[in-house]
């Protein structure tokens, strides 16, 4: 086999067996059933939008509006305590976990950061 | 602002799934030894060392660290000045190509590691910082 065929081919491999693992597929899992709620994707959208808004704002030096600081965090409160939005996000805690620890397996061969190469 | 992401609390409690199918260990590692013979890497890691023995490196790295610890708040422009001056260096500008490579390398791996796994591999590969 060409040599970066086998590179790409072993790429292939670690990425099936990462997709095997119950961790990954419960993510995926808990991703679309929260992508399929309207009301959990609309509260996640308004929140990151005002995120954006706030931290732009604070960037810019320009003051933040009391009333917006309040939303922020009570949207934060609700996005936190939403069912389906907090199983997703901790599967995706148990999923970063994972392939932190596959990524410095790789990084502790290589001499470098895998993924500081990566991203 | 406070603006740790939605995922922070829960994260917190829960990371920390052990890595504990031996078969994921070793194709990592059989994959990064495989990275560790391209000529990508192998040039990489060549300039790496050769960068910081390039004499006109060192005087910079010098002058940007003196800078930092003689004034507790060097100016920007000096500063900026060092950097790019150090941009210039041929022994810089080929480090730079060279980890450019590796990076376009590396980046394909990870598209084809994640397009497997349905998820972005090295974008997750992240350790919880709340703890």
């Amino acid at each position: 086999m060409d040599f970066m065929n086998e590179i790409e081919q072993t790429a292939r491999e670690l990425g099936e067996l990462l997709a095997a693992e119950t961790s990954v597929s419960s993510y995926l899992k808990a991703t679309r059933a929260a992508q399929q709620d309207a009301a959990a994707t609309a509260l996640e959208l308004r929140y990151i939008q005002l995120f954006e808004k706030l931290a732009g704002q604070e960037q810019r030096g320009e003051p933040l509006q009391r009333e917006e600081v309040d939303e922020f965090y009570a949207l934060k409160r609700q996005v936190q305590e939403h069912p389906l939005l907090g199983a997703r996000d901790d599967q995706q805690a148990a999923v970063q976990a994972l392939f932190a620890e596959t990524a410095q397996q790789m990084t502790a061969v290589l001499g470098f950061d895998y993924t500081a190469f990566a991203r | 602002m406070d603006c740790c992401s939605s995922s922070c609390s829960s994260s917190c409690s829960s990371a920390g799934t052990p890595n504990d199918n031996p078969q994921i260990r070793q194709t990592a590692e059989r994959l990064a030894v495989l990275l560790k013979q391209t000529e990508e890497y192998q040039e990489f890691v060549r300039l790496a060392s050769l960068v910081n023995l390039d004499p006109d490196v060192r005087r910079i790295l010098l002058e940007l660290r003196q800078q930092q610890m003689m004034y507790a708040n060097p100016t920007r422009d000096t500063i900026e000045s060092l950097q790019a001056e150090l941009e210039t260096l041929p022994a810089v500008q080929a480090y730079r190509a060279a980890e450019a490579a590796v990076k376009t390398l590396f980046h394909s791996v990870d598209r084809a590691i994640g397009a497997a796994a349905g998820v972005e591999f090295a974008p997750n590969a992240l350790r919880s910082g709340c703890g």
